[in-house]
């Protein structure tokens, strides 16, 4: 290496105060022990480690009483075993119960450590304004999935207040071995089947949509408006609505078709329908919103191209098919892998329509998730199902992006 | 004298000393308001706020509070909910079929003690309620609105046509050939009856009463085997004939009664509580039958339901004091006839039946007197915690059935596996 290029580092290398070598190593400190005790913690509240046992329940033994008397907490607990290192039940009780957020804490305070060693205090008034948000993020987003991964390997039932036994990968050998398999597939197919035509009638729909409103006139913005609307509308209000409208014998939608000489069917009771019946209510909400999407990448479309291509004769047809089309290939894009994710996870309107019945025929993947925890109180088959169900999700859409980002351009 | 009186003083400095520990120790001596979660909708509530206002003048230091959470399947996710958070009610009224579980999960609060210290009358109920009500032989609820399955018929149709009410599983066939009513395309114009598809208790006993068990001890069933195909293969001969239609899916119970109102159904299964629902939006009369019995006609259970009332164990001792004054009142006799008066529930005390009101309510439901009488049949829930579950398989597997034409045997065999699989993971 150069003194050139040595003399260039060391210029570049922030300067690292003496304050902010103290704060390096009480945060260190401060880092080391908190996550020793939220890990603690956790092995003992969450774990159920088997060592650790005794002492956990002689907490939940304490809690209880206090909580039947509405006393606090007292008396004190060997951290490990009999009178070995004594602490307050009440301390160990808070700490169990904040077990995450202590360790999280701990990993925080060690990260800040590092950091302060290598970077210069500019740069960690930064870091700081992100940290609380990604605090938040792991504590909410990340933690949850690496706990569901946990669970899957329990024998955790959502009634039983027992310590959870881990059982190694017998709730993934029931789900691709045993019964579960039939159940899963089915309901794979059930949810790839809606997710089509969500995504059908949102592409479709909403382009359709867009090409008829895309005129700035004022009672377009009203009507533009009125369809949007449903959006808005919250899903389980609209959805009790829908079954109303849905009913086969009183139900508006059967008064129309019957006008008109047809028998509707009953719509949420039979099982070939129910599917549909959920897709009116689907259709109705997401097309307006797509709808929106498209106009506006509508309204970014140079008018010199349709001007240009009117001129070497281009009619509508042939402007729509390739100027219109291609350029709105990214929001195409957007909305389909957008609406992709959120139809595969549909869950509010199956539940308030159906419960995902008559029989299995709406039993889409959430809706089983769901009725496999707080319906079978199953919790741990239901978390390897789920996270069977996050793998797939997460493929699908790296295929969808990596498939998308050859074939769509962005070049205007 | 001054001996008798040291000895009165004596007594009397005893007695104070031993006085407090004598006192009733769950007895609530401080205002206090609690919240009782409740499945009851609207057409209850003037029901419910009589209760609650007779027991608040009964009793100034208690306060309820009551909350309307959603049907009993909702009660069961925000109870869940409530336990892990530790945010409790006092008092939470639970869908029968769901108590074994809690119980299992030590849940709900073991009643014994509060029975002993107020010296109440539990066998009041009659044994099959109070271990129905019981875990593990601890009393863990007591039962606050009983009803049963069973059918409900056009009394009125079935006067003028002579039909008379299945009594057994093999005089169904008879039944239906008589009250169903074709068009003259061959489409149905009256159902002879509608089976409740929307819950297994509807149905179970179709099975039970003739030797199906669902799940046997070593956790496998027979639900695949010969009566159980038997049942189900003319059950979906029936539906194939016109003659009835599995009813389930959204809205399936408003769907039966309005088929029933309008005379598209001559019969239909549902729960004895709606009686008085369905006597007063029907232009006919409506007669009350029981759930038809085992074929050799030795045996008529038919499933017990309608809700239990519990204290949720992590609930404050303080709450749980005013929850028990608050529970023996619902349940007392009183309101126990007040109930069954005002809806189809049954009057469920031993002491109701000398009640003088109890005359008079049976003079104005002579439907009810009828099936009282069978009434020692109604059986109490499967206890095991998985059997619930499996119950939904059943359910969903006699769907695909009858109304998707799936094959018999290959979905019953599929059931079994679903069902074994359900009980290895308990």
């Amino acid at each position: 290496m150069s003194i050139e290029t040595r003399v260039k580092r060391a210029a570049n290398r922030p300067h690292i105060t003496k304050p902010a070598r103290i704060a390096s190593v009480v945060l260190f400190i401060f880092g080391i022990i908190l996550f020793v005790v939220g890990s603690y913690g956790y092995l003992a509240g969450d774990l159920n480690l088997e060592s650790l046992q005794p002492i956990a329940n002689e907490v939940y033994a304490a809690r209880k009483e206090a909580r039947a008397f509405e006393t606090p907490i007292t008396g004190t607990v060997g951290l490990f075993g009999e009178g070995r290192f004594p602490v307050p039940i009440a301390l160990l009780s808070i700490v169990m119960n904040n077990a995450i957020i202590i360790a999280l804490v701990g990993i925080t305070f060690l990260f800040n450590a590092v950091m302060f060693r290598i970077q210069s205090w500019e740069r960690m008034k930064d870091l700081f304004c992100v940290e609380p948000a990604l605090f938040f993020f792991l504590l909410f987003v990340y933690y949850p999935i690496v706990d569901l991964v946990r669970i899957s390997f329990t024998d955790m039932r959502m009634l039983v207040t027992d310590p959870q036994k881990f059982i190694g990968f017998k709730n993934y050998e029931w789900l691709f071995l045993r019964s579960g398999w039939e159940r899963f597939s089915e309901s794979l197919m059930i949810t790839f089947r809606y997710t089509f035509w969500e995504i059908f009638i949102t592409l479709v729909g909403g382009m359709l949509l867009a090409l008829l409103f895309n005129r700035m006139s004022k009672s377009f913005n009203a009507m533009r408006a009125v369809v949007f609307m449903p959006k808005y509308i919250a899903v389980s209000t609209s959805a009790v609505v829908f079954i109303w409208i849905l009913n086969g014998n009183y139900g508006i939608l059967n008064y129309i078709l019957s006008t008109f000489g047809i028998k509707g069917p009953n719509w949420l009771v039979e099982a070939k329908y129910a599917l549909t019946g959920i897709l009116f209510l689907t259709g109705w909400r997401v097309v307006g919103y797509a709808m929106m999407i498209y106009l506006s990448a509508m309204q970014g479309i140079p008018r010199d191209y349709y001007e240009a291509a009117a001129i070497d004769g281009a009619d509508a047809v042939h402007r729509f098919r390739y100027i219109t089309i291609p350029m709105l290939g990214p929001t195409t894009l957007f909305l389909f892998v957008t609406t992709f994710i959120a139809s595969m996870k549909v869950f509010q309107s199956v539940d308030v329509m159906t419960g995902g019945g008559p029989g299995t025929a709406t039993n889409v993947m959430v809706q089983w998730i769901y009725n496999l925890s707080f319906s079978d109180f199953r919790a741990a088959r239901s978390a390897a199902v789920s996270v069977v169900f996050f793998f797939i999700l997460l493929i699908a859409t790296a295929v969808t992006m990596r498939w998308s980002s050859k074939s769509v351009s962005y070049d205007s | 004298m001054k001996k008798m009186l040291s000895m009165l003083l004596a007594a009397i400095l005893v007695f104070s000393a031993v006085g407090p520990v004598l006192a009733n120790k769950f007895e609530v001596t401080e205002p206090i308001t609690i919240t009782w979660w409740h499945s009851h909708e609207g057409q209850w509530y003037p029901y419910l706020e009589h209760m609650v206002e007779q027991f608040q003048a009964a009793n100034p230091l208690i306060k309820v509070e009551p909350i309307f959470i959603g049907t009993y399947p909702e009660m069961n996710t925000r109870f869940i909910a409530a336990m892990a958070s530790g945010d409790v009610p006092a008092i939470i009224s639970v869908k029968t079929e769901y108590l074994p579980s809690y119980g299992a999960a030590n849940m709900c609060e073991i009643l014994d003690p509060y029975i002993a210290a107020d010296d109440f009358d539990v066998y009041d109920f009659g044994e099959g309620l109070v271990a129905a009500t019981s875990f593990e032989d601890d009393q863990i609820a007591l039962p606050y609105l009983i009803s049963t399955r069973l059918m409900y018929y056009n009394k009125t149709a079935a006067e003028a046509e002579g039909i008379v009410m299945p009594k057994t599983f093999d005089e169904m066939e008879a039944f239906l050939e008589k009250a169903t009513i074709f068009n003259s395309d061959g489409s149905t114009k009256r159902y002879g009856t509608i089976f409740a598809g929307w819950d297994h208790t509807y149905f179970e006993n179709l099975y039970k009463n003739n030797g199906v068990e669902v799940i046997r001890e070593d956790g496998t069933s027979d639900l695949n085997e010969e009566m159980s195909v038997y049942i189900t293969t003319k059950i979906k001969e029936w539906v194939d004939k016109g003659y009835t239609y599995f009813q389930h899916g959204t809205s399936s119970s408003s769907i039966l009664r309005s088929a029933f109102w309008d005379e598209r159904a001559f019969s239909v299964f549902h729960t004895s509580s709606l009686y008085d629902t369905y006597q007063t939006d029907a232009t006919f009369e409506v007669g009350m039958s029981w759930m038809p019995g085992s074929m050799d006609g030795t045996k008529f259970d038919a499933t017990l339901s309608g809700a239990y009332i519990l204290i949720p164990s992590i609930a404050p001792q303080k709450q749980k004091n005013a929850a028990w004054q608050f529970m023996k009142f619902m349940v007392s006799p009183e309101i126990n006839l007040y109930w069954a008066d005002q809806t189809g529930y049954f009057p469920t005390r031993q002491t109701v039946l000398a009640l003088p009101e109890y005359q008079e309510y049976l003079d104005r439901k002579p439907a009810m007197a009828e099936v009282l009488s069978m009434s020692g049949w109604m059986a109490d829930n499967d206890p095991r915690p998985y059997y619930s579950a499996c119950g939904k398989e059943w359910r969903m597997a006699l769907a695909k059935i009858f109304s998707e034409g799936a094959p018999v045997q290959e979905t019953l065999d599929r059931l079994v596996r679903d069902i074994e699989d359900i009980v290895e993971d308990f």
